[in-house]
C-alpha cells in the first residue's frame, strides 16, 4: 500500500500550474519561476505566490482492513508580501474555480472529489514592519492510491 | 379470524424527551472538554502561551467551541511561508470524534 499524500500533492501542483489563466496572474506573473509551493516558500522568490499544504487525513476502511479511500484536508492560499493584499483575490478566486468539484489522477493516485471548505484570510506581521497576506481556503479531498 | 393485539405496558418516551435534552448538553460539554485537553496535548510548546490559552467556550445549549485565541495560533496551525502547518486542533478533533459518538450512543441506550 502506498501513501496518498504525495499523490494528492502532485495532483494539486499539476492542476494549478497547468492553468494558463492562473499562471498569468500576479506581477510578476505566477508563471515566472512557477511560484506554486507545497509546505513552505523558498527564500528569495518573488511574490505573489501560491502556498499549499496537507493538514489532516483519515483512512476510510472496510471490513478486513481494506482501505477504501483517505479523507483529507488541505489548505491552499495565495500569499504576498507588502502593505496591501492587492492581487490576491483574483488568484484565490481562480484557484476556487480550478479545484472546486475537480477530480483526476496523479500517477497511482486517484482523486475522487475535491470540495471547498472554510475560507482563510490572515495577515502576518514580519520583522522590519512588512506584512505577509494570505487568502484562500481549506479543501476536503477524497483520494486513494492503488 | 386471527387478530393480534398490541398493548403498551411501559412508555418511556415522554420522560426520555426531557432527559435527552439535558443529557445531550452534558455529553457535548464533556466532549468539548476532552477536545480542549487533547488540543493542549497536541499543541506545540515554546513558551507555553499557545497551549495555556486553548479553551472550551459554550456557544449554545448543545454547541461548544474549542478555541486557540493566541494571536499567532493561526500561523502555527495553518503554517506560513516559512513554516509547515501544525494543525493541532484538527488532530484533536479527529481523535475526539469516536469518543463523542460512543458517549452519545451510550446516552441513547440508557434513555430508550
Amino acid at each position: 500500500m502506498a501513501l496518498t499524500t504525495p499523490r494528492v500533492q502532485a495532483w494539486i501542483y499539476a492542476k494549478l500550474t497547468a492553468d494558463a489563466t492562473l499562471m498569468a496572474l500576479g506581477s510578476p506573473p505566477l508563471s515566472t519561476g512557477v511560484r506554486v509551493y507545497p509546505d513552505t516558500i523558498p527564500q528569495g522568490v518573488a511574490y505573489p505566490a501560491i502556498l499549499f499544504a496537507f493538514m489532516t487525513g483519515e483512512p476510510v476502511k472496510a471490513i478486513g482492513n481494506i482501505q477504501i479511500w483517505t479523507e483529507m484536508l488541505w489548505i491552499v492560499r495565495a500569499t504576498t508580501v507588502g502593505s496591501t493584499a492587492a492581487g490576491l483575490e483574483a488568484i484565490a478566486n481562480r484557484i476556487d474555480t480550478l479545484l472546486d468539484g475537480a477530480s483526476g489522477t496523479a500517477g497511482a493516485g486517484t482523486i475522487f472529489t475535491c470540495a471547498h471548505d472554510q475560507e482563510r484570510k490572515d495577515v502576518q506581521e514580519l520583522p522590519g514592519g512588512n506584512r505577509q497576506h494570505y487568502l484562500g481556503r481549506y479543501w476536503r479531498i477524497q483520494a486513494r492510491t492503488s | 379470524m386471527l387478530a393480534i393485539s398490541i398493548k403498551v405496558l411501559s412508555n418511556r418516551l415522554p420522560g426520555a424527551a426531557l432527559k435527552l435534552r439535558q443529557q445531550s448538553g452534558q455529553v457535548t460539554r464533556d466532549s468539548a472538554f476532552r477536545l480542549r485537553d487533547r488540543a493542549k496535548q497536541e499543541a506545540p510548546v515554546d513558551t507555553g502561551l499557545l497551549r495555556s490559552e486553548i479553551e472550551a467556550i459554550k456557544a449554545g445549549a448543545f454547541d461548544w467551541d474549542v478555541v486557540s485565541p493566541t494571536f499567532y495560533a493561526g500561523f502555527v496551525h495553518n503554517g506560513t511561508s516559512r513554516q509547515s502547518p501544525n494543525p493541532y486542533l484538527f488532530r484533536a478533533s479527529i481523535a475526539e470524534r469516536p469518543a463523542f459518538l460512543d458517549a452519545f450512543d451510550a446516552m441513547l441506550d440508557r434513555l430508550l
